[in-house]
């Protein structure tokens, strides 16, 4: 994959400026490529494209909307083995946690509807999972008090205030 | 000891046994439990998305603490990396933490970062300490051989200041297990994801990570897995239907929450203070209380 991006793609300095802020000290300048947060990755293993390694060998040489625009850097599952287990200090999980934060900025939507359900939840409950299907089991356990009750409009108030206000503008 | 008893999501809706169990077992230990009725999600589903939605979320929860001068226990591994992250970035970063208080400011919210974040393994091990779990137990768990899951989030990552247990050779599910009587080893799967945030992209991923660890575990001939937190818990019990129809198998592994272990140690009724027969609680438990002749 490397080669023929190298071959036919441009840089994109800026957006990797942005990465480089965003992991602070986990730069990804410092990969050698050793390979071992691909070689622990629970999810290299199961989903073809999905390397670790090659996610930081494309960011640190700026091929940042080729990442962007790829679906399985959202399959990423934060057990930060590769964090973990660099020996050079890189964290390749913040390095695709913040790539999919510069997508959704850049308007690119999930490729799955889970985060946005967890979204539609959290602004209709406060919480990200949907409580209706267990309230009638637990209503009737004495021991449990009520299930709490943020203030929705406050909460919605400050998320108008980050990126996930073009979520909340389709929903109003 | 007073702490304020952080939910999250998972608990209340697929961990309610757990969070029965808590508030059962704890107080027999002198922790009194303090609720946060206006507390709401730590925020975690937005990291994939927006930082500043996360931080500002798991902030807005630890501000309703310091409000009341709590500290805080959280019952589910990841709302307690979210907490205790957040709180290391605001604390490196003043710049950060103001714009996550203009935020905080819409609900006349502040965020200081004065109190401290707990998971239930540290206060059953740290704070309540193996010696006082040992005398509470009035039917040891003689017999069983059972496997600990810690989960990722209650270890890695270790650079983070005051993790709760080593992020490579973890012990204290282990002592705590043996302090109730039970017989454990270590395994090659132990330190291995459960894979819950990948049914949101691909719930086969999820249940084939499941799968191969429970089976791994059945092999190496424990009676049953000890969980501390309820993301993994959804995936190793109420998952286990879902194995079976995908991999035309019938695993059967009794998975219980560390904190429901003790609780049968400590002859506590498995129903009414355990919450084990619970509708979310799905994997076998009827082996576990024959065997301790309940």
């Amino acid at each position: 994959m490397v080669p023929q991006i190298l071959e036919t793609k441009k840089a994109d300095p800026k957006a990797l400026e942005k990465i480089r802020q965003a992991v602070g000290e986990a730069e990804p300048g410092y990969c050698y490529q050793c390979i071992k947060c691909t070689s622990g990755c629970p999810i290299s293993r199961q989903l073809d494209g999905f390397n670790p390694h090659v996610f930081v060998a494309m960011a640190k040489m700026g091929f940042i909307d080729e990442l962007i625009n790829d679906k399985t850097i959202w399959a990423c599952v934060w057990c930060m083995t590769c964090k973990e287990r660099c020996p050079q200090d890189v964290s390749p999980m913040e390095v695709i946690r913040s790539l999919t934060q510069l997508a959704f900025e850049r308007g690119i939507e999930p490729p799955t509807v889970g985060l946005k359900a967890q979204f539609g939840n959290i602004i209709t409950t406060g919480f990200a999972r949907d409580f209706t299907w267990v309230e009638g089991e637990r209503e009737d356990i004495d021991d449990l008090p009520e299930l709490p009750k943020p203030r929705l409009d406050k909460i919605k108030a400050m998320l108008k205030k980050t990126s996930l206000a073009r979520w909340m503008e389709k929903e109003d | 000891m007073d702490l304020a008893l952080y939910l999250g999501c998972t608990v209340p809706t697929y961990g309610y046994d757990y969070e029965l169990a808590i508030r059962k077992v704890l107080p027999k230990f002198d922790i009194n439990l303090i609720d946060l009725p206006e507390a709401g999600c730590c925020g975690l589903p937005f990291g994939d998305l927006d930082s500043l939605a996360w931080l500002t979320m798991s902030a807005r929860n630890m501000a309703l603490a310091e409000e009341k001068k709590l500290d805080i226990l959280a019952l589910c591994n990841g709302c307690y990396l979210s907490l205790e992250e957040v709180k290391h970035f605001l604390a490196e970063d003043p710049e950060l933490k103001e714009r996550v208080n203009q935020l905080l400011a819409e609900e006349d919210l502040e965020y200081k970062g004065t109190h401290s974040n707990y998971l239930v393994l540290e206060i059953l091990h740290d704070v309540i300490g193996l010696e006082k779990i040992k005398q509470s137990v009035t039917k040891p768990l003689t017999g069983f051989r059972i496997a600990a899951h810690y989960g990722c989030h209650a270890l890695r990552p270790s650079k983070l200041p005051g993790r709760p247990d080593d992020s490579e050779t973890p012990i204290k599910m282990e002592r705590i297990l043996e302090a109730l009587g039970a017989d454990t080893m270590d395994y090659p799967e132990r330190l291995a994801c459960c894979g819950t945030k990948e049914y949101s992209y691909d719930p086969e991923i999820t249940l084939k990570l499941g799968y191969s660890k429970l089976k791994a575990i059945k092999e190496y001939g424990f009676d049953g897995l000890a969980t501390i937190c309820p993301l993994c818990q959804y995936v190793y019990d109420y998952s286990q239907g879902s194995m079976d129809a995908t991999f035309k198998t019938k695993i059967q592994v009794p998975v219980l929450y560390l904190i429901q272990w003790m609780g049968l140690a400590m002859e506590m009724d498995p129903e009414e203070d355990l919450g084990l027969e619970f509708m979310i609680h799905t994997s076998p438990v009827e082996p576990i209380l024959e065997k301790l002749q309940i």
